[in-house]
């Protein structure tokens, strides 16, 4: 007792709870990078953007997810390597937003678009770090000539100009831990004037706040486009005396308009981290739907029938309704023929015309014309493992014996020898094609299916005399569940691949990943979009989304410029 | 002199010394903690430490292993020198030693137990300083890397400790000549700061004409690269040098019992 009220002893136990509380402190602050709301240092008129927020805390949730704890069994130094490395690439520590102001006139007073990154740090040695790296690894990239100019905005605040050759080649702006950087100098003083408060930010606009409060996560990456900002700026793009650029220009108002885009009042996105995986959401809000958009909208939902007809074993398939495809190719092609008409041009009818010619099939009455309600495609695993998976299609039609006679005619027409067999009482016929290949189709159930492997058709074939299907599956039923309606499509991914998948998109880089032979039990990756009174909604769920491919971006890109040696620059 | 002299001279030598030589512990643990604050602090090195996994923490096992010992035989070597420099030199000043002096003991007796104790102390500090601090980084990994498991990084740990015990030689014996030094300076000048001032220089001096050797035999050979740490080549223990250092000791120590049985003390 005597030594606890000792005076030294007080003095060390204070001094040890002092820096306890400094490091829990430490710990529980968030940074500046976290939730910082870049849309706040974006202009009000903002035609769209995307951000990132915390790169730093989206890495951590790769390694914390579900597909990276079964990547690190099979690559265990290779993964723990690569994120090291991104880590010390020097740009995790940040939130970065890039987004399209609009179009202005450049130096040369031609119209161009006005891009801008903003970069908001968590301290000013990640930005400097940022800074010393990125932007002097991007000067370097311009070779000789490279000129920088800077001037002092305010106290905090400084505009560098880089140019090359008396040519501008982009503007930057740094002030406390920020960082904008732009093609266009003007475009770097409408940010800081919304800094600043000298003009109101994008949070002020009210259909991007409508559609930042649809989103369900702003956490991890969000994308906006708004329409009317979109609609605005093509109508009204200068098209300059060049009459084919004019031309040009004006096609493409007429292809906007014609699909709909216009009628398109904002789009949003979502990617973020739920229960060890990556939920994408994104969003179309268009009420007033026209053109081929409101045909496509107008699609009945997908009743799914045709997973039913594919294995349960299947590595993935999607499945789409697809009852206004006739209407939708017809729209397409008027829209077509509209942008392709002039002297000498050969519109869209000339094109089916000369299939028509060549292959003795009508594309339009014969192959769209019969197509029914739904369209799937899957891939199968072999039953032997040498041989891999093969991709088979099932189209549902709406008469049987005419789509069986266009093939039957375009075989003879096109000197193809054709056989058939039968497989468990159904006709399975072969087209025979070049090299060895072919096209194996049977119709089942008044649908094609068709594949460039016999066995695919044949399992197929199994599933639907009773064999297991994808959709009777757990695997599926499961993650059908989180259906909120009727979907107009939905894509199933097994990801038993998802893995070796991986590998390959992380490949490129210092770290050596396995590409084959990884098996892993993840939990399937889900997709569906429907359509709403308001407009469009897809979902995905899937292990990792986008992220390793940014990570790699940061720590291929970044991590090499670090290690270049000296004599290399 | 009997048993009980024996064991008497022990515990006071213990009783006096224990807590200093805790924080002597302690104080060779530094990088430990230093290493502790930042994971602490900086985010970026939590991240390190949260994407490590069983084959790379092989690399940090590697590294913290070089660390330490460049600690011990660079800056551990000052604190060891503070350490021993109080051995002799205040019990002299403040004239406690007279009352050991009225025990049936010899004069040469009460140093050999001095420095003994110290000696045992000092090295094993010293030495297995090297083990704990592998084996506390081992355990801090196991605990907070997601992708760090005892069972998986065990034989990383066993592999990396098992070599570490040739640096737990090399720098057991290098303290050990530093603290005889040292503690001839403490029995030589019965002022402390006289003796710091002493064993500073001493060290100061070693380093420059012996340094360069000391590191190439423990740590430099193991490193040929920033990034790579060679387990095979690390502190290769060579007979030469290990028993000269000891020799050295031996002298240091005769030469201290010298310098004690002829010293003045009123």
């Amino acid at each position: 007792m005597e030594r606890l009220k000792s005076k030294s002893f007080i003095l060390f136990a204070a001094a040890v709870l002092v820096l306890a509380g400094v490091a829990a402190a430490q710990l529980a602050q968030p940074t500046k990078a976290e939730n910082p709301r870049l849309e706040r240092l974006l202009p009000a008129d903002t035609v769209g953007f995307v951000e990132v927020n915390d790169l730093r805390a989206q890495a951590l949730k790769v390694i914390e997810s579900e597909a990276w704890r079964e990547f690190t069994k099979e690559n265990s130094a290779a993964s723990s390597l690569f994120m090291i490395g991104a880590n010390h690439a020097g740009a995790l520590d940040a939130s970065y937003a890039m987004a399209l102001l609009g179009v202005g006139n450049n130096d040369a007073g031609s119209p161009e678009p006005q891009f801008v990154i903003v970069a908001k740090f968590s301290d000013w040695e990640a930005r400097y770090t940022f800074e010393n790296r990125v932007l002097r690894f991007v000067r370097d990239g311009q070779s000789k000539g490279v000129e920088t100019k800077s001037e002092k905005l305010d106290d905090k605040t400084t505009l560098s100009t880089v140019s090359r050759m008396g040519v501008h080649r982009f503007t930057y702006a740094r002030a406390d831990n920020l960082l904008v950087v732009s093609n266009s100098a003007d475009a770097v003083r409408r940010v800081l004037d919304v800094r600043s408060g000298k003009t109101p930010s994008l949070e002020t606009n009210p259909t991007f706040a409508r559609a930042r409060a649809g989103s369900k996560a702003v956490d991890g990456m969000f994308g906006f486009l708004d329409g009317a900002a979109l609609t605005r700026i093509i109508d009204t793009a200068p098209v300059g005396a060049d009459e084919k650029a004019a031309e040009r220009v004006a096609a493409f108002r007429q292809l906007f308009h014609g699909v709909g885009a216009a009628s398109v009042q904002s789009a949003s996105f979502t990617s973020n981290f739920e229960d060890g995986r990556v939920a994408e959401r994104f969003q179309l809000i268009a009420p007033n739907r026209e053109g081929v958009l409101a045909t496509v909208a107008a699609n009945p939902p997908t009743q799914g029938a045709l997973l039913a007809l594919v294995p349960e074993d299947a590595v993935q398939a999607f499945d789409a309704s697809v009852a206004n495809a006739p209407q939708t190719f017809e729209q397409m092609l008027a829209l077509a023929s509209q942008l392709g008409a002039g002297p000498g041009r050969k519109g869209p009818e000339a094109g089916l015309t000369e299939f028509a010619e060549k292959t003795g099939v009508d594309f339009r009455a014969e192959i769209v014309g019969a197509v029914g309600n739904e369209f799937c495609v899957a891939q199968l695993t072999s039953k032997s493992s040498e041989e891999g998976a093969s991709g088979v299609l099932i189209l549902n039609l709406k008469d049987e014996q005419s789509f069986a006679q266009t093939l039957t005619k375009f075989a003879e027409r096109n000197k193809r020898e054709t056989t058939q067999r039968d497989y468990k009482g159904v006709t399975v016929r072969r087209i025979a094609g070049e090299k060895g290949r072919g096209l194996e189709y049977a119709f089942v159930g008044g649908n094609l299916v068709a594949s460039g492997k016999a066995e695919a058709v044949e399992r197929v074939i199994d599933t639907a005399q009773g064999g297991r299907s994808l959709k009777a599956g757990a695997a599926y039923q499961s993650a059908a569940a989180q259906l909120p309606g009727q979907p107009q499509f939905v894509y199933f991914n097994s990801n038993a691949d998802y893995l070796n998948g991986l590998g390959r998109s992380l490949q490129g880089g210092e770290q050596e990943f396995k590409t084959e032979g990884q098996r892993a039990n993840l939990r399937p990756s889900f997709a569906f979009g429907m359509t709403r009174e308001d407009g469009f909604y897809v979902e995905s769920r899937t292990p990792l989304g986008t992220f390793p491919r940014m990570l790699t971006a940061v720590s291929s890109k970044l991590g090499q410029e670090e290690t270049k040696p000296k004599g290399a620059e | 002199m009997t048993t009980n002299i024996l064991k008497a001279m022990l515990w006071k030598e213990w009783r006096e010394t224990r807590l200093k030589w805790l924080a002597f512990a302690a104080a060779f643990h530094i990088p430990l903690f230093i290493s502790v604050l930042v994971v602490a602090f900086r985010e970026s090195a939590r991240f390190d430490l949260y994407a490590l996994s069983d084959p790379v923490a092989a690399q940090l096992f590697g590294f913290a292993l070089v660390f330490q010992s460049g600690f011990l035989i660079t800056a551990g070597l000052f604190l060891l020198a503070f350490f021993a420099v109080g051995s002799i030199g205040a019990e002299l000043d403040n004239q406690s030693m007279f009352f050991l002096f009225e025990r049936p003991v010899r004069r040469w007796h009460v140093l050999l137990f001095k420095y003994a104790v110290g000696a045992v102390q000092t090295t094993t500090c010293v030495g297995l300083s090297i083990l704990t601090t592998l084996t506390a980084i081992y355990l801090v990994t196991a605990a907070f890397a997601p992708y760090v498991s005892l069972a998986g990084a065990w034989d990383s740990f066993v592999l990396v400790a098992s070599n570490g015990l040739r640096g737990a030689v090399w720098t057991t014996v290098v303290a050990l000549m530093v603290y005889s030094g040292t503690f001839l300076f403490s029995v030589w000048f019965e002022k402390w700061w006289i003796a710091v001032i002493a064993g500073a220089v001493s060290l100061v001096l070693m380093f420059f004409y012996f340094g360069e050797k000391l590191i190439d035999w423990v740590i430099s050979r193991a490193t040929p690269s920033d990034d790579t740490v060679n387990l095979e080549l690390y502190g290769q223990l060579e007979p030469v040098p290990i028993l000269g250092m000891l020799l050295v000791s031996a002298g240091l120590y005769f030469a201290s019992q010298y310098v004690f049985a002829r010293k003045e003390m009123k």
